[in-house]
């Protein structure tokens, strides 16, 4: 038998951030298999199997082409429509289920809670990180769609793990959150959907390089949502060479010039400003998209701030979890 | 602190809140519910003083290594909720505990196990949750595999395994784990009588083999025979501690008593008011005999005695059930009757005497609260756990059980239904 000296102390819980990280180390293995465990059942006694992790972003995407690229033709940042949407879904469903995952985690691993002690944190992560299986999958298959376009991977795609780090960043602030919540009221297992759905579109489908230039920098509190730099991200670090943003630089003219210009096979518009016609000729240039990192910047902040709320609020009640699941 | 100390423990306690396992929904329903209450003095007011209650409260003691102690005591006496506290699956209210050495707890036998999965997957991942390395499972795989006995599974899914498989495979994983303290909780009442045997003497081996074992039963043969030293623990609080035998002996005269019945000799102190007062409570059989312990399938009478003093006055007398967590689980009161129910009760001694029917509660302990008031109108007399008796499970038939002999889920009653049953050969 091992000569062990490790000495337990069982102390009334303190609350907030008391993480005793060593234990983490100590149950590397644990963990381990716990990532391992969720990859292997998720695709068990399918008929498809893994495939089914390509089947998903490829549905979707047909989908958001059809309806946002095609028939609302929405910008899509001089890319082509699949591309750009596929992009964006891949990250997107990466995090969408690993945060559903992280919050459901506590409530359907009871056993773990109520039958033994093993860190709580274990549950909520190893969630968190095995659907990386499933982004690795979508991004080949971004890759592929890509080639088949006619386009190759820029170099910054090497960054692609800053994008997966700040949506598992941000899955994992609000996962913790979640799932601590849930173990209390089941509602989240309601609200989360809707939240999910409601959030999507707003980051998957709008490029940012739309907002309205008069916003100034007020529009980088759209990056208060860690996945639109994310998403933005994913796009430029994937595709960078083949972006560019359309500006409207259209100009005020005489009403003299008009004809010139229409002769010249220029588009003119008329627009009454306070009874007065006013003449311009319109002109868009196209300029490539930059890097997002202000964007990917003022992410990080929200998502380590939320990261921080949540891990707070599970150190707070994980001492009452086995008491309440 | 002297090195061959295993467990220490110091003022330990664990307050639960009442009602805090049940969901919002039902927070909220009760509240609801509760509104009109707030403005009617009635009964319920008066037991809503107690929110919290100690599940567990000032317990000290030491373990030194390579001791096997054993804890009894009835049911919610907080033996499950000391386990946990000592496995760090809940956190005490109050006190410390000092565990040197690495701890092996077994609350469950396959807690983790997937169905999915196969046997030998289940296994590493079982053998990680209880706390084994890779390499300590990949030492024992064989031995484990072995002591199960479900080599020629090991490529099968859990969830073609029988249900006694999986739990040979799950104590078969944890007996295999080496821990220096082994917290152990009535895991051993599973399986067939072959393997119990089986697992029993693995347990021996462990207990003799310099290890600590913290066993939690209710088997008190198995008790006796595994341990150097029995704590009793009784509503929370650690009653005595020492040599086997003596503390199950002490174990068994306290079940008896439990209080089957208690009297108020004078009617000038007896709990109540000028109108009515208590005489006695008892429970007793249907030969009459008072006793606090029955089967399941026998039949119960509760008694109650009460002076009327004013003789002017409609009273109605009854009965609350607690189960042993606080949970109210009947009420019962003589509104039914005809002889009483409209007419004021003359001066004297009145007797009142409710049957409940066998087959209708369930195994555990019980504390009955008794009261005499005038509906809708006043108390005058509530008295709080004034008898405790103890419902056990037996494996007699004539019960819900039927001839089945393996553990029956936790609920709270155990009524014997009727069953019908239809056949059609031909519908195939």
């Amino acid at each position: 038998m091992k000569k062990d000296n490790t000495i337990t102390v069982i102390e009334p819980s303190r609350g907030w951030f008391h993480i005793d990280w060593s234990e983490f180390w100590k149950y590397r293995e644990l963990f381990v298999f716990m990532v391992w465990r969720d990859i292997a059942v998720k695709y068990k006694q399918t008929l498809f199997g893994i495939s089914w992790a390509l089947i998903g972003p490829l549905l979707s995407t047909v989908v958001f082409t059809l309806i946002f690229g095609n028939l609302a033709k929405l910008p899509s940042d001089g890319l082509p429509a699949p591309l750009f949407y596929m992009a964006g879904l891949v990250v997107w469903r990466y995090f969408s289920t690993a945060l559903t995952k992280c919050s459901t985690s506590l409530v359907g691993n009871q056993a773990l809670l109520t039958k033994i002690y093993v860190p709580r944190l274990i549950i909520p992560i190893s969630s968190c990180i095995n659907q990386i299986v499933d982004f690795m999958i979508g991004l080949a298959m971004l890759v592929i769609l890509m080639l088949w376009f006619g386009k190759w991977p820029s170099a910054y795609s090497a960054l692609i793990p800053v994008v997966l780090l700040l949506s598992l960043i941000t899955a994992l602030g609000w996962g913790l959150l979640f799932g601590a919540l849930n173990v209390r009221f089941r509602d989240v297992g309601q609200i989360l959907p809707l939240l999910l759905q409601l959030w999507m579109y707003v980051t998957v489908i709008f490029p940012f390089s739309r907002l309205p230039d008069r916003w100034g920098d007020w529009r980088y509190l759209y990056g208060l949502n860690p996945m639109v730099g994310a998403v933005e991200g994913m796009r430029w670090c994937m595709m960078a060479p083949y972006m560019n943003e359309t500006k409207d630089v259209s100009k005020t003219i005489d009403f003299a010039q008009v004809p010139g210009y229409v002769e010249a096979g220029r588009r003119v518009t008329m627009k009454f400003v306070d009874g007065e016609a006013v003449w311009k000729v319109v002109e868009q240039v196209a300029s490539p998209v930059g890097p997002p990192w202000i964007l990917l910047g003022v992410g990080a902040l929200s998502a380590v701030l939320m990261l921080i709320i949540g891990l707070g609020y599970f150190k707070k009640v994980e001492s009452q979890f086995a008491d309440i699941v | 602190m002297s090195n061959d100390i295993a467990i220490h423990v110091e003022n330990l306690g664990k307050r639960y809140r009442l009602g805090m396992t049940v969901d919002l929904k039902r927070d909220f329903r009760d509240t609801i519910k509760a509104l009109p209450r707030m403005f009617r003095r009635s009964i319920a007011e008066k037991q809503n003083g107690e929110d919290y209650f100690w599940a567990l409260r000032d317990i000290n003691f030491e373990v030194k290594r390579g001791e096997a102690i054993g804890i009894i005591g009835r049911n919610g006496a907080g033996k499950s909720t000391l386990l946990k506290i000592l496995s760090r699956i809940t956190t005490p209210t109050e006190g410390r505990a000092e565990i040197h050495g690495r701890v092996g707890s077994l609350l469950e036998v396959g807690t983790g196990f997937n169905p999915e999965l196969s046997g030998k997957e289940n296994i590493y991942l079982n053998g990680s949750i209880l706390g084994m390395t890779k390499r300590e499972i990949d030492a024992k795989f064989d031995e484990i595999v072995d002591f199960a006995g479900t080599e020629k599974f090991l490529d099968t899914p859990l969830k073609r395994y029988s249900s006694g498989m999986r739990v040979r495979l799950g104590f078969s994983v944890a007996a295999h784990l080496e821990p220096e303290i082994l917290i152990v909780d009535e895991v051993l009442s599973v399986g067939d009588t072959e393997f119990q045997k089986k697992c029993m003497g693995k347990m021996h081996n462990i207990a003799t083999g310099g290890r600590t074992i913290f066993f939690v039963s209710h088997n008190l043969a198995s008790i006796e025979r595994l341990c150097e030293r029995v704590m009793l623990l009784d509503q929370g609080n650690l009653i005595t501690q020492g040599d086997p035998t003596a503390v199950i002996e002490e174990y068994r005269r306290n079940g008896e008593k439990r209080k089957s019945e208690i009297v108020w000799d004078d009617p000038k102190s007896a709990p109540g008011n000028d109108i009515a007062r208590l005489k006695a409570v008892r429970a007793y059989d249907d030969k009459g005999q008072v006793r606090s312990e029955y089967k399941v399938n026998e039949d119960l009478y509760l008694e109650l005695e009460f002076w009327s003093l004013s003789g002017d006055v409609r009273l109605d007398s009854g009965f609350y059930l607690y189960t042993d967590s606080g949970e109210l689980l009947l009420s019962a009161m003589d509104l039914q009757n005809e002889k009483w129910r409209h007419k004021p009760r003359p001066q004297g001694l009145h007797k009142t005497r409710c049957l409940i029917p066998k087959n209708l509660l369930t195994e555990g302990g019980l504390s009955v609260s008794a009261f005499v008031v005038t509906a809708h109108k006043e108390m005058h007399l509530f008295e709080r756990d004034v008898v405790e008796l103890n419902i056990i499970d037996h494996f007699d038939e004539g019960s819900a059980r039927g001839d089945y002999k393996h553990k029956w889920p936790h609920c709270a009653v155990r009524p014997l239904l009727q069953w019908e049953f239809e056949y059609n050969g031909k519908a195939i």
